[in-house]
């Protein structure tokens, strides 16, 4: 289940001057960080899931 | 996000149930609940909020501690008899898609209605199954719908609408949150958070670098001058010795009886302190070993015994049985005969025994691993039995030393008889001799000091490969570490930037599109000249330039405030692209009207993107105003009081 991300920022970033990669990355970390919330309690999960994200996508 | 249907049933002024199919027509986005003061427009709205987040934005102070349930519902229950208050959402883009419901059931307890729990339940409506439950209805509304910490931007009370610019730095707030600002921040938040901790993990790497890294020719030259300084130490020590040989040979030959005896007696003391000293060594290795062999014992003493314990327990109580191969048993029940030749089919409890005897068999590895632990334990808390042959070595080590204490005494003693002896040449041989003597001494200590630099140095270098390969691992690592914190630190950067653009971007449309829609909508346009917003960091100010371009804010009406507001609000979901609906309850309530067919003309287009409920009283919704918004209202409906039961209906509008 997808979380809603508004269309303002998706447009956003697709407009933005970076390339493809960088691009989906950003898109990934706005879904997690907008699915995850605010709770302190998360911030750790959000970390690693931040972190997992980018290792999957970055170029080697 | 639309909002289909709202189901309503005994809720506050509602009796029975009330079905109220909203617009979700994309060009007839707008729905008209039209009711007089009092008939129940904002317990509507308080249904909604009620019914999605379990609360009621627009509750009024006379309804405090009143129950939730309609009265007369509840009031005309019998005995035993049963009721519920309930409110259900459907919502969804294109079709329904969710379907909320939040319930309460009432019985009459004497006079007085007893609600049991509340209870709230979220359904996925799908095509193949009809329906799913939602485990998280809450987390779907807050994620897919309305945010509950922003329902309040999406309920309205019309004429309420200009307290909006007495707290502006919530405006801003709020308006961040809906353009997901928030959020964005919060990547930002994360992101750096990531970089600390790759930065922390980098300094482990860069440490261990740093301190494992052995300088090979620093240690090269350590070798070499202490090999060189040890040789050299080795011929002065031989070059004394053949002096002290040389010495004795003198004194040995001497024409004195005397000399010649304490000559002899020297060096059979000698010999014998050679042997006492290599005893010594003997035995101090041997209580080495003893105390190097008890250590783990004595350390893991308490955890050996439990495990003992634990284990002889366990064979007590029959849960280690006697290493039983489950396999044997498994291939009994295969085959069907029992060990003792008895058919198991024929024999239904001989089959139930041995099937009871196999799960009851502790794994196979756990049974085998409990009895080789039995005799590996056992023999390992033996060890710690040590202190007798401790005992036995140090009083042997303590016999020597009294012995060699004794002979080094003696020898002493011969040595100050021949440094007395009434000769001086014998005086100053053996005076000569002492003193060779103690620098070999000297040399010996030197020498073990050098010996072991020598071994030390020797060491690193003989580590040197793998120290090496451990430095290569490390500063891989560190690297990929970097690289990727180098790459966040990118994300960051770029995340600040898209943040920046629509911060910018959403004051700059909201403020474009706030005055386009007031001067279009409000009827004196030519006392005033601007509208701006102005974003001063923690929030953002409203200011209205009068025809002089004075600040006029403060100073226009209350339905030119109102107007205002509209503006704002339709220019807020304009910008914000946030698609959920808009509630407002006497959206032109404060506007006079002439004024108010103008608003109605110009609003449905500024809200065109948004579904749109308004709930105006009949006095605002006029033949004028209802015309001119026909072309934009999808359902009309009429809120229908009972003066005399004193409870709404819901109906069409004709």
């Amino acid at each position: 289940m997808s979380t809603y991300i508004n269309p303002l920022v998706k447009s956003k970033i697709e407009s933005m001057d970076i390339d493809e990669t960088k691009m989906k990355i950003l898109e990934e970390l706005v879904e997690i960080e907008a699915s995850y919330g605010t709770d302190s309690k998360v911030k750790e999960i959000k970390v690693k899931n931040c972190r997992e994200a980018i290792i999957k996508r970055m170029p080697r | 996000m639309k909002i289909f249907e709202v189901e309503i049933m005994n809720y506050r002024q509602y009796k029975g149930k009330n079905l109220i199919k909203l617009s979700t027509d994309k060009q007839k986005n707008i729905t008209i609940l039209q009711g007089n003061n009092g008939e129940g427009k904002s317990n509507f709205m308080n249904a909604v909020t009620w019914c999605l987040y379990g609360d009621e934005l627009f509750k009024s102070k006379m309804n405090i501690g009143r129950q939730t349930i309609n009265e007369q519902a509840a009031f005309e229950l019998k005995n035993d008899e049963s009721t519920c208050v309930s409110v259900a959402v459907t919502i969804g883009d294109e079709s329904p898609e969710y379907w909320f419901e939040r319930k309460i059931v009432y019985k009459l307890d004497g006079k007085k209605p007893y609600g049991a729990p509340e209870s709230f339940v979220g359904k996925q409506i799908t095509k193949d199954k009809g329906w799913d439950k939602l485990s998280s209805p809450e987390w779907v509304i807050d994620r897919k719908f309305i945010p509950r910490d922003l329902r309040g931007f999406f309920f309205f009370d019309g004429e309420k609408m200009d307290d909006y610019f007495e707290d502006t730095s919530k405006i801003k707030a709020n308006v961040e949150k809906i353009a997901q600002i928030d959020v964005l921040n919060g990547v930002v938040s994360t992101l750096t958070s990531l970089k600390n901790k790759l930065g922390t993990e980098m300094n482990k790497y860069s440490k261990d670098t740093k301190d494992a890294q052995p300088d090979v020719e620093e240690q090269q030259i350590e070798l070499y001058n202490a090999n060189k300084e040890k040789e050299q130490i080795e011929i002065k020590i031989q070059e004394k010795e053949s002096a002290i040989q040389k010495i004795d040979k003198y004194l040995a030959n001497n024409s004195s009886e005397i000399v010649k005896s304490l000559t002899e007696t020297r060096t059979s003391f000698e010999s014998q302190r050679s042997s006492l000293i290599r005893n010594i060594n003997e035995a101090k290795e041997s209580q080495k070993n003893i105390i190097a062999e008890a250590i783990p014992t004595v350390f893991s003493f308490y955890a050996l015994n439990y495990s003992k314990q634990q284990i002889e327990e366990g064979t007590n109580k029959g849960v280690l049985p006697p290493n039983i191969k489950d396999v044997f048993v498994r291939e009994l029940l295969e085959k069907g005969v029992c060990i003792c030749g008895r058919n198991l089919d024929d024999d239904p409890q001989c089959r139930k025994n041995i099937e009871l005897l196999l799960s009851s068999i502790v794994p196979n590895e756990v049974a085998s691993d409990s009895i080789t632990g039995k005799y590996v334990i056992n023999k390992l808390l033996d060890k710690v039995n040590f202190t007798e042959a401790f005992r036995d070595v140090r009083q042997k080590i303590k016999d020597f030393e009294d012995e060699l204490k004794k002979v080094n005494e003696d020898l002493q003693s011969v040595s100050d008889q021949l440094s007395a002896f009434d000769e001086f040449e014998i005086k100053e041989k053996e005076s000569e001799r002492s003193q060779l003597r103690k620098d070999i001494n000297q040399l010996n200590v030197r020498k073990g000091v050098v010996g072991n630099k020598a071994m030390t140095a020797q060491n690193i270098l003989n580590n040197y490969d793998e120290v090496t390969n451990n430095i290569k691992s490390s500063n891989q690592k560190f690297e990929s570490l970097e690289k990727l914190r180098n790459y966040v630190m990118s994300l960051i950067t770029a995340m600040l930037e898209i943040k920046d653009s629509i911060v910018d971007d959403v004051r700059e449309q909201l403020e474009e599109k706030t005055r386009s829609y007031f001067f279009k909508m409000i009827w004196k346009r030519q006392s005033f000249s601007n509208v701006f917003i102005i974003d001063e960091g923690y929030r953002y100010r409203i200011s209205v330039k009068s025809e002089y371009n004075q600040e006029c804010l403060g100073d226009m009406s209350a339905g030119e405030r109102q107007i205002l507001a509209l503006s704002f609000t339709a220019a807020l979901y304009s910008v914000s692209g946030y698609s959920v609906p808009v509630f407002i309850d006497t959206p032109l309530g404060r506007i006079s009207e002439k004024p108010r067919e103008n608003v109605a003309d110009f609003l449905p287009d500024y809200l065109s993107q948004t579904q749109l409920i308004m709930l105006p009283t009949d006095t605002e919704y006029t033949p004028v105003v209802r015309n001119k918004l026909k072309r934009s209202v999808g359902a009309e409906y009429k809120i229908k009081h009972d003066d005399i039961n004193k409870v709404s209906g819901v109906s069409n509008y004709e």
